[in-house]
C-alpha cells in the first residue's frame, strides 16, 4: 500500500487525519477499546497476548502503570489508563510498527514528556517504527522525522521535519502555537529562526528584542 | 449565583480503596468551568458520579437539567437521527444538527460514522435534553477549532453553562473558572487567570501551562515583559511596541 511505503521510510512518523479510518491500514492500534463485559485487567491482557504475568508487569512498568491495577475491572479504568494498557499490549506483542491513535488527547504534560522519551527509546534501542496518527502537530513537533498528510483520503502529502514551517501546512492542519507565534512575528518583520523548543525561542526573542 | 450542581461530601471507593473522601464541589449557573488533572485524577469518575453511573455515599443535587456527554465509541441506536431524537428537536436545533449532518448521514448507522463524526454526534446529543448545564468529557480535544466555535456559539446563545473536562491546557483560557484535580482531591480551584499564576504548583502536578502563559512567564524572568499575556497579539505588542 502506498501509505505504508511512505511510513516505512522513517522511524517516527506523524500521520495527519480528520476523516481517516486507521483500522483500514493496521491490525493493532494503540487506542482505547470499549468494553461491554466485566473482565479484570490481567485476564484481558493475558487473553489478548498469551504472555506470562511477569512480562505483563514489566510492560506496565514501561508505560508507567501501577501493578495494583491488575485486579481492577477494565470498565472501571480511566481513559488514560485504558490507553496505557493498549500500549502495554503493543509492547508485549513486540510488533515492528507501533501505531498510536490520538495519543496526546488523553494525557497532560507530565505523561506526554514521559511517553515521548519512551517512544524515542523504542525507536533507538529496539529499532521500532512509531506511527502517530493525529489531527494536530503539537505533541509530535519536536520528535517526528516525517509528516504524512492525508488529504481527502486519496491524496498523500509527505513533509520532512524541516518543512514544518512551510506555509502550505498552515492550510492543511492546526499549527502548534510555537510555529504559529513565529510565523506571526515574522509577518511583523521581526525574524525568529524557526525554533521548535521553548528555550530556543526565548533566546531568539531575547536576541531580537535587544 | 445559582447553584446548579452541588456535590456535597461524597465518598467513593475504587477497588475497595477510598478515592473520593469528603469530596465537595459546586458548579454555578453562568460560570463556565474547565476541569483538568493528570491520568486517573478522578475527572471522569466525578462525571460518572453526577450521572449516577457509579455508587457513592453523600449527596449530589442537580437544580436543573444537566447533560453529561461522555467519550464513547459505540451507539445503541441504529440511526443517527434516532440517537439525536431528531424528530423532537426544534427548528433551531435541527438547523444546528444539519450544519454537521446531511440527510443521508442522519439516516446512516452511528456506528458506521467516521471517528470525527462520532465525536460530533456525541456532542450533539445534549440538544434533545435542553439542558441548563452541559458537562463535556474530553470530546473537544478531538474536533477542529471551527467546530468548537460553532458549539460555543450555540451554548452562549442559549445560555447553557459549559463544564469542560480536558487534557488540553490551552482550552483553559476560554473558561472563567478552573479546577485542577489530583488523585481524587481538588488541588487548585479559582478564576482561571489566578490558577494559571500558580506556575510551579501546576508544573509539579504535571499539568503544564498554556503556551503563551508559559512563554510570557519565562520572558518576565529576562525582564522583557512585565505581565502575563494570554495570546500572540498581546505578547507581540508587549515585546515590540
Amino acid at each position: 500500500m502506498e501509505l505504508s511505503q511512505f511510513i516505512k521510510k522513517s522511524k517516527i512518523n506523524a500521520l495527519n487525519h480528520f476523516n481517516f479510518d486507521p483500522y483500514k491500514f493496521y491490525n493493532h492500534i494503540v487506542f482505547i477499546q470499549q468494553f461491554y463485559i466485566q473482565i479484570s485487567v490481567t485476564n484481558y491482557i493475558l487473553e489478548k497476548t498469551k504472555c506470562t504475568k511477569e512480562r505483563m508487569i514489566n510492560s506496565f512498568k514501561m508505560v508507567n502503570l501501577n501493578e495494583d491495577i491488575c485486579d481492577q475491572d477494565v470498565c472501571d479504568l480511566s481513559l488514560s489508563e485504558k490507553l496505557k494498557i493498549e500500549l502495554a499490549i503493543s509492547l508485549i506483542l513486540n510488533e515492528e510498527e507501533i501505531v498510536i491513535y490520538q495519543f496526546d488527547k488523553y494525557f497532560m504534560e507530565k505523561d506526554l514528556v514521559y511517553f515521548k522519551r519512551l517512544l524515542k527509546k523504542l525507536v533507538l534501542k529496539y529499532n521500532k517504527t512509531v506511527v502517530l496518527i493525529d489531527c494536530s502537530l503539537s505533541f509530535m513537533l519536536d520528535f517526528v522525522e516525517r509528516l504524512v498528510i492525508l488529504k481527502d483520503e486519496a491524496k498523500v502529502l509527505v513533509y520532512d521535519k524541516k518543512d514544518f514551517f512551510n506555509n502550505e501546512l498552515e492550510d492543511l492542519l492546526d499549527l502548534p502555537n510555537i510555529i504559529d507565534f513565529q510565523k506571526y512575528v515574522n509577518r511583523k518583520n521581526c525574524v525568529l529562526n524557526n525554533c521548535t523548543d521553548l528555550k530556543e525561542l526565548i533566546k531568539a526573542i531575547y536576541r531580537e528584542v535587544h | 449565583m445559582n447553584e446548579l450542581v452541588n456535590i456535597n461530601d461524597i465518598d467513593l471507593k475504587i477497588n475497595k480503596k477510598d478515592f473520593f473522601k469528603n469530596f465537595s464541589l459546586t458548579f454555578y449557573k453562568g460560570v463556565n468551568a474547565f476541569i483538568c488533572g493528570t491520568s486517573a485524577s478522578g475527572k471522569t469518575l466525578l462525571l460518572k458520579a453526577i450521572a449516577r453511573k457509579i455508587k457513592f455515599s453523600g449527596e449530589i443535587i442537580c437544580n436543573g437539567v444537566v447533560a453529561l456527554l461522555f467519550d464513547k465509541y459505540y451507539f445503541s441506536s441504529s440511526l443517527v437521527e434516532d440517537e439525536l431524537r431528531y424528530v423532537f428537536l426544534s427548528s433551531e436545533q435541527k438547523a444546528f444538527v444539519n450544519s454537521f449532518f446531511d440527510k443521508k448521514m442522519l439516516k446512516s448507522n452511528p456506528n458506521d460514522l467516521s471517528f470525527y463524526n462520532k465525536k460530533i454526534l456525541l456532542l450533539c446529543t445534549f440538544l434533545y435534553q435542553n439542558p441548563q448545564m452541559v458537562f463535556i468529557d474530553n470530546l473537544y480535544s478531538f474536533i477542529s477549532t471551527s467546530d468548537i466555535e460553532k458549539f460555543d456559539e450555540y451554548f452562549n446563545k442559549n445560555k447553557i453553562t459549559v463544564i469542560l473536562i480536558s487534557n488540553n491546557i490551552e482550552e483553559a483560557l476560554n473558561y472563567d473558572y478552573m479546577i485542577v484535580m489530583d488523585k481524587g482531591i481538588i488541588a487548585l480551584e479559582g478564576k482561571t487567570e489566578q490558577v494559571l499564576k500558580e506556575e510551579k504548583l501546576l508544573k509539579r502536578l504535571g499539568i503544564g501551562l498554556p503556551f503563551y502563559v508559559d512563554l510570557s512567564i519565562q520572558l518576565q524572568y529576562y525582564n522583557l515583559i512585565d505581565k502575563v499575556c494570554l495570546n500572540k497579539e498581546e505578547l507581540v505588542d508587549k515585546l515590540w511596541n
